[in-house]
Order: C-alpha cells, then sequence, then structure tokens
C-alpha cells in the first residue's frame, strides 16, 4: 500500500472514531464496520482496475471530505435518537455540541494535513508522511475483520 | 435542513433507483460500496458518493422503512478474507415509494451530471 493511500485510509478512520464516540456500542460499530469494509471495497476495486494508488487516496480524501457535514448531522440525530431511548434525564447537549466542535475542529487540521501530506507523497515520495500514514493506519482500530464480528 | 416527513433527497431516490435495476438483474441484496459505485457509473459522475452522504441516507432509508439490512454471515466473509458486508434490499414500501416519483419528477440517476453524487 503506498503511503499516501495509508494515510488517507488512516484519516478516514480515525474520523469515523471520532464521530462515532460515545454513541451506544452496537451503533459505533456498526458504522465503523460498515466503513471499513467501504475502504477495503474501494481499495480492492481500485486495484483490479489498475487505478493509481494516488489517485485512490485523493479520492477517499475527497469522500471523507465532502461527507463531514452529513457525518455530523447523522451523528447528532444518532445521538438524539440515543438518548430518547435511554430516557437519560441529564442534559448532554451542551457537551455534544462542545465535542462536535472539538471534533469539526480536529477534523480540519487532520484533513489540511493530510492533504499536503499526501500532495508530498504524490509528489516527492516523501518517506515522512509514508511514516505517518504507516503510523496513523496502525493506530486506527484495527477492522472488525474475520468470524468473530 | 428541515425536510417534510416522506420527502427524499435525490441521493435518496437514486439509491432506491440503483438497488431495484440491481435486482431486476438479478442481485437482491446491495452493500454501501455497490451502489456507490453503480450510481455514480449511471450518473456518470467523477466521484463516488462521499462516506457520510450515502451513509446518511442508507440509514434514513432505513428508519423510514424503505430499506432492509443484515450483517452477511461472517464465514462467507471470513472465506472471501473481507470484511462482513451489511447487506440491504428494499422493501415493498421502498418500491412503493419509488414509483409515484418516479412517475411525478424527473429521474435522478437517468440524468447524467458530473461531479459527486447529490447529498
Amino acid at each position: 500500500m503506498s503511503a499516501a493511500l495509508a494515510l488517507a485510509i488512516g484519516m478516514t478512520r480515525s474520523w469515523v472514531t471520532l464521530y462515532t464516540s460515545g454513541l451506544p456500542r452496537e451503533l459505533r460499530d456498526a458504522r465503523r464496520a460498515e466503513i471499513d469494509s467501504d475502504l477495503w471495497e474501494h481499495q480492492r476495486t481500485a486495484e483490479f482496475l489498475d487505478q493509481p494508488p494516488g489517485g485512490t487516496a485523493l479520492q477517499l480524501l475527497a469522500r471523507l471530505l465532502l461527507g463531514i457535514s452529513s457525518d455530523l448531522t447523522w451523528r447528532l440525530e444518532a445521538g438524539h435518537i440515543a438518548r430518547s431511548e435511554r430516557s437519560i434525564s441529564m442534559n448532554e447537549s451542551g457537551t455534544m455540541r462542545s465535542l462536535v466542535v472539538v471534533g469539526v475542529v480536529v477534523a480540519l487540521f487532520l484533513i489540511v494535513t493530510g492533504i499536503g501530506a499526501i500532495a508530498d507523497a504524490l509528489v516527492q515520495g516523501d518517506l515522512a508522511s509514508g511514516q505517518a500514514g504507516s503510523a496513523l493506519s496502525r493506530c486506527s482500530p484495527e477492522p472488525p475483520w474475520g468470524p468473530d464480528y | 435542513m428541515r425536510r417534510k416527513p416522506g420527502h427524499l433527497l435525490p441521493i435518496e431516490l437514486a439509491i432506491l433507483e440503483v438497488a431495484i435495476r440491481l435486482r431486476m438483474q438479478g442481485a437482491s441484496q446491495f452493500y454501501g460500496f455497490l451502489i456507490a459505485k453503480e450510481i455514480k457509473e449511471r450518473q456518470e459522475a467523477r466521484l463516488l458518493t462521499a462516506h457520510g452522504t450515502l451513509y446518511k441516507a442508507l440509514d434514513r432509508l432505513q428508519r423510514l422503512g424503505l430499506l432492509e439490512s443484515e450483517w452477511e454471515d461472517p464465514l462467507v466473509a471470513a472465506q472471501a478474507n473481507r470484511p462482513r458486508r451489511r447487506l440491504y434490499w428494499v422493501t415493498a414500501a421502498g418500491e412503493a415509494a419509488l414509483v409515484p416519483t418516479a412517475e411525478t419528477a424527473p429521474r435522478p440517476v437517468a440524468q447524467p451530471r458530473r461531479g459527486l453524487a447529490p447529498s
């Protein structure tokens, strides 16, 4: 896997981990597993079609970036539904709004740095971005592949 | 964005329409990436539907009762050496929801466009 592709996948997984944090386990794990499956299918399809890894990385980044607003609104709706179902009386809305703001800031930082790193990797084959991508990929939650999931 | 209850967005209509076409071609179930790929090809778009847009739409269609889903058998996924897919299918309500729309409005998938699928 190229450094740029590893970085794009790592960024996507990190973002999903971030915006699903705090959701009920079933909901959270389902979304993470579904995105992992999508990433895997996207990567394998690109390999099958012999598409360049750099182009696939940029496509993944675009899919991440352009879906952020939908991710955030889905998170707010899912959190609201989950709270309603649990009938929690404590006021979580302020906490949730704070989390969303923090999430957006972190996501924007990741995206801006990621775009720069991917561009560097594409242009120069930068070893540092490769290490960053690999590290980010390693730090991201392992996909729940296999028969136990 | 506030919507009227039951109002479907273009991406949601596109999912239903493509899913029904896939079923007519023999694929009774679909998964997220497959439907994104089919929509991209039919709309001649340059990019696949964004993750957030796609999975939010699938989630909403499920909550409206227009789609149902189940996770793939873990053994099938393990034998194929890949992550499990979440498999969706269109319900009778989903088919019914598409029919009046298709008669009264332009079909979103039938019109080629450039760029991302609508959110």
